[in-house]
């Protein structure tokens, strides 16, 4: 069935040459993508609870890949359990398929832990496989990943070679059966209950199943096996997802001559942002974030940052944002190119269009509105607050993207000071801009334990002469009468 | 005759404002509520008389219509389970620092006028009848309302505000007394008090 060369067939001629699949298989990213904390005994467990990875001081302490976490804890005590983040995982080796696009265009993922790079035609460009070898090494160190590699004319075989660390290189299809013989059957790439039936028909190296005829392992053990069989000696084609490097956006345009106004400028950035919305349409994509470079005369350059709130591509309203946050700028001098960059490349989704009211294009509105007073004012100065349930009255809200949670009815104040700020005495009373009468309470909130920022404080609500109505506490953790104003009922 | 521009009337018929929440506001504004598509100026003594919470029952029912509320340069942050305790959306809230004080009124202006916003409330560090009229003009365009705060200042009163109402608040026992020093289109009575519910 195969249109690859079959095993009889001499392939010496090279009318067309086999490709070189280099195998790269990094076997602690799982454990590599997590910080590295204080207890070098390490383990990255999976969802259910199995230890998926382990460093090497867990591994010396007799932790193993497989067993339960409740087993490795009892063997060390400083075992610090890690949880498996898979998406982190993918991003690590796209990040990796991202450098070996340096070394080769043909680059697959082979999740989770290997990429596979068809170098034939880079060969010669390198100097061979050795030259190969070296640039990968420089490309590769500052990820940081330990890797094993393997090559050989079919991705699976280069993979499975690189899941045994057997570190050599396989040409040619032919001399795969005898190279691979020696494999154990357990690092074949297939269901757990599979390997265990195989296993107990006495097959124990791949030899042993290149033997047995391909009919009757197909009748016995299914017809996934043969074809993933086939796949690793290149007798059934295995088309791979290429791996594409993430979109980038990056166009110049040169002023006929230096010139500092506004007008001008936009100009040349209206052009460059319409370039860039032809190209975002293109790839059906849009962006939430342009970087606009005003280049001086003095090899200076100003940054302009242009932010949307969604991924949009508007080039009218993108020009619109360029030009409120150009208008708060003030140049160092006369501007004689700009430069656009986009890095910030996602899917497009237009917004939805509803049948009988227009609250999208009123939501889009706001949201435009908030994107030009982004560009005028600057980054973080607009917030929106969420609640948080937390007893701790100063943990009981933050900055975020709008949640909008309900907390449980208490009486609140509308202001809380950013700081607690204490309260003096006078005659024995307390004073804040008037002495102060307590009006109801004590509301005693205590928690926080848990998180070393403990809290056990009395509040009241108080008021002074003025009527102003405030929120106040005792802190009960301190030994003296020390009274804390903490809110106005506003 | 009545859609006659050559026609004079004393009291031109006002539109139907924003109800405030309190019955005997209601009754002394002329709007029968806060007037809608213009700009309150709200002077107080001091941050914490209840000067806010004024304004609550309207913010609960901008937010039940789904209208944003915006507010510029606070003193404090607002405290978010207050907010939800009042039953406003968090998700309806923006909280806006400027940096540079005269941002203040741009960003204010800037939001009037968009119909999304229901409400913008600023604490402004100066204001002049310049942009106090730029406000009123961009209010009316986007419908919305606009309330400024500002600390009660010694001394005779500034320069007139091109603005549609002007309170002033004083704080009494579980109450505020709202003394309306300018209504435009005629003030019933000077003087109202109003007590929390």
């Amino acid at each position: 069935m195969g249109r690859a060369p079959a095993d009889s067939r001499d392939t010496s001629t090279d009318r067309q040459p086999q490709p070189l699949w280099l195998c790269i298989r990094f076997p602690r990213l799982a454990l590599d993508i997590h910080p590295p904390g204080q207890s070098p005994v390490r383990a990255v467990i999976n969802a259910d609870n199995s230890v998926h990875s382990v460093s090497d001081a867990a591994r010396a302490a007799g932790i193993e890949t497989g067993m339960p976490a409740g087993a490795a804890a009892a063997l060390s005590r400083a075992l610090q359990i890690l949880p498996r983040d898979v998406r982190r995982e993918l991003k690590a080796l796209e990040q990796a398929a991202c450098r070996c696009c340096q070394v080769t265009p043909t680059v697959s993922l082979a999740p989770p832990d290997a990429v596979a790079l068809d170098v034939r035609s880079s060969l010669k460009l390198f100097g061979g496989f050795a030259g190969i070898q070296s640039i990968l090494q420089a490309i590769l160190a500052p990820l940081g990943h330990d890797y094993h590699w393997a090559a050989a004319p079919t991705p699976e075989a280069g993979l499975l070679l690189a899941r045994c660390r057997r570190e050599i290189k396989i040409e040619g299809r032919e001399r795969l059966r005898s190279a691979l013989g020696g494999l154990p059957l357990y690092s074949l790439d297939l269901d757990a209950n599979l390997l265990m039936r195989l296993h107990k028909t006495g097959i124990r190296q791949l030899r042993d199943l290149w033997r047995l005829p391909r009919a009757g392992l197909a009748r016995r053990f299914g017809l996934e096996l043969v074809a993933y069989l086939d796949r690793i000696r290149g007798k059934r084609p295995d088309p791979r997802a290429l791996y594409l490097p993430p979109l980038q956006f990056r166009s110049q345009w040169e002023l006929p001559a230096a010139s500092a106004e506004h007008a001008r400028i936009s100009d040349a950035a209206d052009k460059l942002f319409r370039k860039l919305v032809r190209f975002l349409r293109r790839h059906d994509a849009g962006t939430a974030a342009v970087g606009v470079r005003l280049f001086h005369l003095r090899s200076s350059f100003t940054p302009i940052h242009v932010g949307t709130r969604e991924h949009a591509r508007d080039a009218a309203h993108l020009l619109h944002l360029f030009d409120q946050a150009l208008q708060c700028r003030t140049l160092p001098g006369p501007v004689t190119g700009l430069e656009m960059r986009c890095a910030d490349i996602q899917a497009f989704t237009p917004p939805c269009q509803d049948l009988f009211r227009n609250t999208a294009s009123e939501a889009q509105n706001w949201q435009h509105t908030l994107e030009e007073l982004e560009a005028r004012l600057g980054g973080k100065t607009i917030r929106h607050i969420e609640s948080v349930d937390d007893h701790r009255p100063e943990n009981a809200w933050r900055y975020g993207l709008s949640a909008g949670r309900k907390a449980k009815p208490r009486q609140r104040p509308l202001w809380l000071l950013p700081q607690p700020q204490r309260l003096s005495h006078r005659d024995r009373r307390l004073w804040y801009r008037g002495y102060l009468t307590l009006r109801s309470g004590p509301e005693r909130i205590e928690c926080g334990w848990w998180d070393g920022q403990d809290c056990r404080r009395d509040y009241y609500i108080a008021s002074n002469p003025q009527r102003a109505r405030l929120w106040i506490f005792q802190d009960l953790k301190q030994r003296s009468d020390t009274w804390y104003l903490h809110g106005l009922f506003g | 005759m009545r859609a006659s521009h050559r026609l004079w009337r004393g009291l031109d018929p006002l539109p139907p404002g924003l109800p405030t929440g309190f019955a005997a506001l209601d009754a002394a504004l002329p709007w029968r509520g806060w007037p809608a598509g213009s700009v309150i100026e709200v002077i107080t003594p001091a941050w914490g008389i209840g000067e806010l919470r004024l304004f609550l029952p309207l913010m609960q029912r901008l937010s039940q219509q789904g209208r944003h509320a915006a507010w510029i340069a606070p003193p404090y942050v607002p405290y978010a389970p207050a907010l939800s305790h009042a039953g406003i959306s968090l998700a309806g809230a923006v909280i806006i620092q400027p940096q540079h004080p005269q941002q203040i009124l741009w960003s204010m202006e800037r939001l009037l006028r968009t119909a999304a916003c229901g409400l913008a409330v600023a604490w402004p560090q100066q204001l002049t009848s310049v942009s106090t009229r730029r406000l009123q003009l961009a209010a009316r365009g986007g419908h919305s309302l606009g309330v400024l705060y500002s600390r009660q200042h010694a001394g005779p009163r500034r320069q007139r505000m091109p603005i549609t109402l002007s309170v002033r608040l004083d704080a009494v026992e579980n109450g505020l007394t709202i003394e309306l020093l300018k209504v435009r289109g005629g003030c019933r009575q000077p003087r109202v008090t109003v007590t929390w519910p």
